[in-house]
């Protein structure tokens, strides 16, 4: 007699197979992969998009000869003489370049002065969307008036990030320009600004080589420096003078979990020059540190999780790693995690001084959650994000309760201009129906101004109809918030699959 | 294949026999525009990870499922809404999507729309333990040494997990006639 097992086989028999789609999806990431390894070794750079072509069904004699000619051509080309990827031995400074407006896009959404607001969209024709994460662009306001905006400007839908573009606002966003890159760069952390133009950031040399790059004039020209052999990508980046960054970097590059893009073997990168050199501090093995804030030169904070290194497993998101350090990194303290929440898959950690600083962390326990549209019970069903302060720079920490119009907020971003005054900006099961799409979930914004006593959730307009670019689900998240001052902020939403904009919401302007 | 992935061509052999059930395997759990994505993370991982496959510890398979299921883990919410809406929208209509989408025959269909959403919904009020190792064993082929190395459990906390799962899906399911394929309490109705 069937069993059970038989019902769920019966059940599960018909899932459809994968279409070409998704062969061709997974055959390019493989390659990038394949490329990044060769990469590594000195062939060409892992960016180079290769990609499978389906096999012709015609064979004829012609296309045989041309194929094994071009095979052979090929082979001397790049075994005599095609060079491979350049590499930068030595500091590389860029010419002046001049900023080149973009056409207007915006259209903005009528609100009372002071309020949030959609300000604009920022359009990039071919950006790569993504809904699970903060891309399309990593965002930087190092005052009210200043803005930046690494974006994707990946020329495929479906493929690797590209983060080879840059836009400079110096409206409060209300306007965008782009400036140009250096030559065979892509960002591979956000912009760290010590003032408006004084800025460093993570990238790659030709898809290869990890840099650190910097800029005095706001983009209009860059230095690229190379690392130290063994440093890799630069991941986040602290500045707290045009010359003093501290930063993340992974010797591996090995995501420490499938699915949440955690990076493992985490270093710290420190320079005290603007990158002419660098002091490289491990961190304590099986501590993969993700997020580090250094409000002042001595003082840092660093937050991450335990990785076991089984990509089976994952790592621990219960419970995680809190040091901090009093000599700019060089030693840290092992301080206890905090009781109630833990790391979760996306752990941040600020500091508006040596002593008050503010973390993003992660609660998931059984139950149920949801809203009008859909539903999650079970184990491990209810999940949501808690923001947690501390006031002795990030011993001891107190989870603070973000009001009850936020019911499961997942933050991706934390901003603090103040030490009493913090902003936290994300997504929420909170259902919204803009023109004809009825979204499952919502953006929020929330601040606190007594240091997570009290929140208060933010209310901002969104279009009646989705603006030309847009798809609805570019207004579920925010995947990114800077608050230069209490006053001034500047948040861009996580735009849909497909769309070739993405929204920018302020509250001041 | 066994033995460990050294040579590039191996792995190219592991994708071309393993791309398609995972991809499966996923898409049953977090919806086919998902798994495009997730799917392809898995052999990524696998192959940047291939140096580290030990196959003493387990077959191939059940390594690339291990990275399936962990996954599809961080995806935990898509997971449980896309059964849990299953479960409904099959309910609100008689010919559902899901049914139509996996059944051929137009007695298939009356089957898919009667059983398809209560099993949905069975497997929604599973916990995500049960539910995964039904899910590999089922849906995968897991046998119980291979959901072990998977999910880097011991044989014995598999075999039980899985008995415990079979359990719960059982009382999930109710009054289910497994003879005539339908439920008792719909005789009646």
């Amino acid at each position: 007699m069937p069993d059970e097992i038989d019902l769920l086989r019966w059940y599960l028999g018909g899932t459809p197979e994968p279409d070409n789609a998704a062969w061709n999806r997974a055959r390019t990431a493989l390659a990038d992969a394949r490329a990044g390894e060769a990469g590594a070794q000195g062939a060409p750079g892992r960016r180079h998009r290769s990609r499978w072509r389906a096999p012709s069904r015609r064979v004829t004699i012609a296309a045989v000869v041309a194929s094994v000619a071009a095979v052979a051509v090929a082979v001397v080309l790049i075994t005599g003489v095609l060079p491979g990827p350049p590499a930068l031995t030595g500091r590389l400074t860029t010419s002046w370049e001049p900023a080149r407006l973009l056409p207007g896009g915006a259209h903005p959404v009528g609100a009372p002065s002071g309020a949030w607001r959609l300000m604009s969209y920022l359009v990039a024709r071919g950006w790569q969307e993504n809904t699970a994460g903060p891309e399309p662009g990593w965002l930087t306001c190092p005052t009210a008036a200043t803005c930046y905006v690494e974006g994707d400007n990946s020329a495929s839908p479906s493929g690797p990030a590209d983060m080879n573009s840059f836009y400079v606002s110096t409206d409060g966003a209300q306007t965008w320009s782009v400036l140009p890159v250096p030559q065979g760069i892509t960002f591979t952390s956000a912009l760290a600004c010590a003032s408006a133009t004084d800025c460093a950031a993570g990238g790659l040399y030709y898809g290869h080589q990890p840099v650190y790059l910097s800029t005095a004039s706001g983009g209009h020209s860059w230095t690229v420096s190379p690392v130290p052999a063994g440093v890799g990508q630069i991941s986040n980046l602290d500045c707290v003078t045009a010359a003093t960054c501290q930063g993340l970097a992974s010797v591996s590059g090995n995501t420490m979990s499938p699915g949440l893009g955690l990076v493992a073997d985490m270093h710290l990168v420190v320079t005290t020059d603007g990158g002419r050199g660098f002091t490289v501090v491990p961190f304590p093995r099986g501590e993969s540190i993700q997020s580090v804030s250094c409000p002042t030169a001595s003082h840092c904070v660093a937050v991450g999780l335990y990785d076991n290194g089984d990509a089976q497993a994952g790592p621990n998101l219960d419970h995680g790693v809190l040091l901090t350090s009093d000599d700019g990194g060089m030693t840290w303290q092992q301080q206890a995690w905090p009781s109630g929440y833990g790391p979760g898959p996306q752990p941040d950690v600020t500091c508006a001084d040596a002593s008050h600083c503010a973390m993003i962390g992660f609660v998931e326990r059984n139950g149920r959650e949801g809203n009008q549209v859909g539903y999650s019970s079970g184990k491990d069903a209810v999940q949501y994000t808690v923001i947690a302060f501390s006031s002795d720079g990030g011993t001891t920490w107190t989870a603070s309760t973000l009001p009850r119009t936020i019911p499961y907020p997942m933050i991706d971003a934390l901003t603090c201009p103040t030490t009493q005054t913090c902003y936290a900006a994300g997504s929420d099961l909170i259902a919204q129906r803009i023109g004809n799409t009825y979204n499952a979930g919502s953006s929020v914004v929330a601040i606190t101004n007594d240091a997570g006593r009290t929140w208060q959730r933010v209310s901002f307009a969104v279009p009646a109809k989705v603006p030309g670019g847009m798809h609805g689900d570019s207004f579920m998240d925010i995947g990114q918030i800077q608050c230069p001052q209490p006053d001034a902020c500047v948040a861009i939403g996580v735009s849909d699959q497909g769309s070739t904009s993405t929204p920018i919401y302020t509250n001041h302007g | 294949m066994t033995g460990a992935i050294a040579a590039l061509e191996d792995f190219d052999a592991v994708f071309r026999e393993h791309f398609a059930p995972v991809h499966r395997f996923i898409a049953r759990r977090v919806g086919k525009a998902l798994a495009e994505d997730l799917a392809a993370e898995v052999f990524v991982t696998a192959f940047r990870r291939r140096a580290a496959y030990q196959p003493e510890r387990g077959s191939l398979r059940s390594w690339l499922y291990g990275i399936a299921a962990n996954v599809v883990r961080g995806h935990w919410r898509d997971e449980q809404q896309l059964f849990e809406l299953e479960a409904r929208v099959a309910r609100d209509s008689p010919r559902t999507p899901a049914a139509a989408q996996f059944a051929d025959a137009a007695d298939e269909r009356v089957i898919a729309a009667t059983l398809a959403p209560r099993i949905a919904g069975a497997l929604a009020a599973l916990n995500r333990d049960h539910r995964e190792v039904l899910l590999l064993h089922a849906g995968a082929g897991l046998s119980h040494e291979e959901i072990a190395a998977a999910l880097g459990i011991a044989q014995g906390t598999a075999r039980s997990r899985l008995s415990r799962a079979r359990a719960a899906l059982r009382a999930q399911l109710g009054e289910f006639d497994f003879e005539q394929w339908t439920f008792k309490e719909q005789d009646h109705a």
